[in-house]
């Protein structure tokens, strides 16, 4: 075999071998969503869809005729926690990011910007861990509670796992604002506050969208803290200091000890199909908003 | 020089040093800029005029370690003084910088945001837009765009909209720091006439890499060189007959 030749091989052999991977990623995908879909398919053909929805309990057991599946319950658990992750982590993230990026100094910056990178590396069963034992018993002896393990808890540990991504992703976003958008603001005679709020802010805005979602995505997916740090109760949560079972957690909890192909192994298909839709929706209205602003830009 | 010295004075520069941590960028500069005229800053690259410039609306309180000595004054107010609002300093001396940055809102908001910041009457908002985007030559281009992106305009339209974004706010003196650096020959020459016409209401400082332009829009002209002043006297001096051998050679495209 001359050199040329084996070059046209060598060129085919890395191609196929690129085409190769690229069609098992996208197989392996695809093929998780069409199981997905398959068995919630099947779940509705034995629930009906409406009960479902409306049913405001979620109680599986052996015999279909007792058992009830209401998504309810748990797809308010699981947005109350992520709403209050968020409304605690928003606010705190993209302020962290503002002061890193426009008032902390070069020195601070330094080690500021790793640490925070480095709370993301933190494992979210350590993140639990640190619910049940000094998180919750805090919330009991300030709000004067039996049990701390609820709500508010999961809220708080939750928007502790979302903020570094929040925050280095907003830092950048705002870090990437040109400097001449500034000086132009500056030159005008705007306070450093004003420039801040009123130009570098917009202008970063598709990139702290972006840092929003991605920390809610990673809220809503969050499995292993919910599910040590909330006390996983089937109550119909009525608050933030209920105990309170996300979808995540209760997949994670019933997967384990179900019998396979029953009506209860299709319902936690079924919620995790509706987690699924809840994640897509969040991405795509991110985007919409991201391009709606970068209209301007 | 007598010349300059009849005409009322809007900045005086005296002794002027500036130290970026330890290089000195600006040696102990002496400068008077006549107001309602045009004066530009010639020299080449690293010369220290962009340097200059900017100092006179403090635009270097930004960049760390930067020393400054000597004194500016801008009419009566001694610019380095503690009690100098340095807000209200630059709402004075507008700038208008190399590359147009407007801001990415829409080319009302462009210059609706200055008026906003600087606590402009709201009912009196339109009429100051409509007015700073005639003086600029830019309202029969855009005026049926005005809820536009600014962005979507080209180069010149950009730099003519930043030009009337800092008029609006009524300054005394407007600092031009290359401003058509990054444009066609038409749109310079549609700048170099706005030029022309806002010496009449404003004292203008500019900064220019093209001798020609200094040429055509200024009236005195000032020489740096590694941060000193060499030679300042009327543009026609300069470009004709000038004292220093050091302003001929670079006039005379000798190096630069």
């Amino acid at each position: 075999m001359n050199r040329t030749q084996f070059r046209i091989q060598s060129d085919n052999g890395f191609r196929f071998l690129f085409q190769a991977s690229g069609v098992l990623c996208i197989a392996v995908l695809l093929g998780i969503f069409v199981m997905l879909c398959y068995n919630t398919i099947t779940f509705f053909t034995q629930i009906s869809p409406w009960d479902f929805i409306s049913d405001s309990q979620w109680n599986p057991s052996s015999s279909i005729k007792t058992s009830v599946y209401g998504l309810l319950p748990l797809l308010v658990s699981t947005l109350l926690v992520t709403m209050g992750a968020m409304l605690l982590a928003v606010p705190l993230g993209v302020g962290t990011a503002l002061f890193i990026s426009e008032y902390a100094g070069e020195s601070v910056k330094r080690i500021l910007k790793p640490t925070v990178e480095m709370l993301a590396a933190i494992p979210s069963v350590v993140i639990g861990f640190l619910g049940i034992v000094v998180i919750s018993p805090a919330i009991s002896n300030v709000f004067g509670l039996p049990n701390g393990l609820n709500a508010l808890n999961g809220a708080i540990l939750l928007a502790i796992m979302a903020l570094p991504t929040i925050i280095t992703v907003s830092e950048d976003a705002i870090h990437a604002v040109p400097y001449s958008l500034k000086e132009a603001s500056l030159g005008l005679g705007a306070s450093q506050w004003q420039t801040l709020r009123l130009v570098m802010l917009p202008a970063a805005y598709p990139g702290i969208i972006a840092a929003v979602m991605l920390g809610m995505g990673r809220a809503i997916g969050e499995t292993m803290t919910v599910l040590m740090a909330t006390g996983n109760s089937l109550a119909f949560p009525k608050g933030f200091f209920d105990s309170i079972r996300t979808i995540t957690a209760t997949i994670a909890i019933e997967m384990g000890e179900v019998p396979y192909q029953t009506t209860h192994y299709y319902a936690l298909f079924a919620i995790a199909f509706v987690l699924f839709l809840i994640t897509m929706l969040v991405n795509i209205l991110a985007e919409r908003v991201a391009n709606n602003i970068r209209k301007f830009q | 020089m007598e010349t300059l010295i009849t005409t009322k004075t809007a900045i005086q520069i005296s002794d002027l040093n500036l130290f970026f941590d330890t290089k000195q960028a600006l040696k102990n500069i002496n400068l008077e800029i006549p107001e309602k005229k045009v004066t530009a800053l010639i020299g080449p690259s690293g010369c220290g005029k962009s340097t200059l410039l900017r100092t006179l609306n403090r635009m270097h309180d930004l960049t760390p370690d930067v020393r400054i000595t000597g004194k500016v004054m801008v009419g009566t107010t001694d610019i380095f003084d503690h009690h100098t609002n340095v807000h209200l300093l630059r709402k004075k001396v507008g700038m208008v910088f190399q590359k147009p940055n407007p801001f990415p809102k829409s080319i009302y908001e462009n210059i609706e945001y200055g008026l906003k910041i600087n606590g402009f009457p709201k009912h009196k908002i339109k009429d100051i837009v409509e007015e700073s985007l005639r003086k600029s030559y830019l309202f029969d281009e855009v005026k049926d765009k005005l809820n536009e992106p600014a962005n979507r305009l080209s180069g010149g339209q950009q730099q003519r909209l930043c030009i009337a974004r800092t008029i609006a706010i009524n300054p005394e003196i407007i600092l031009m720091d290359e401003p058509c650096s990054a444009l066609d020959p038409i749109s310079t020459a549609k700048i170099e006439e706005l030029i022309l016409e806002l010496k009449k209401d404003y004292t203008v400082v500019i900064v220019t890499h093209n001798m020609q332009q200094a040429l055509r829009v200024s009236e005195n002209t000032a020489f740096m060189y590694l941060g000193e002043l060499i030679e300042y006297d009327e543009t026609s001096v300069i470009f004709q007959n000038p004292a220093q051998e050091l302003t001929k050679n670079y006039i005379g495209g000798h190096f630069g």
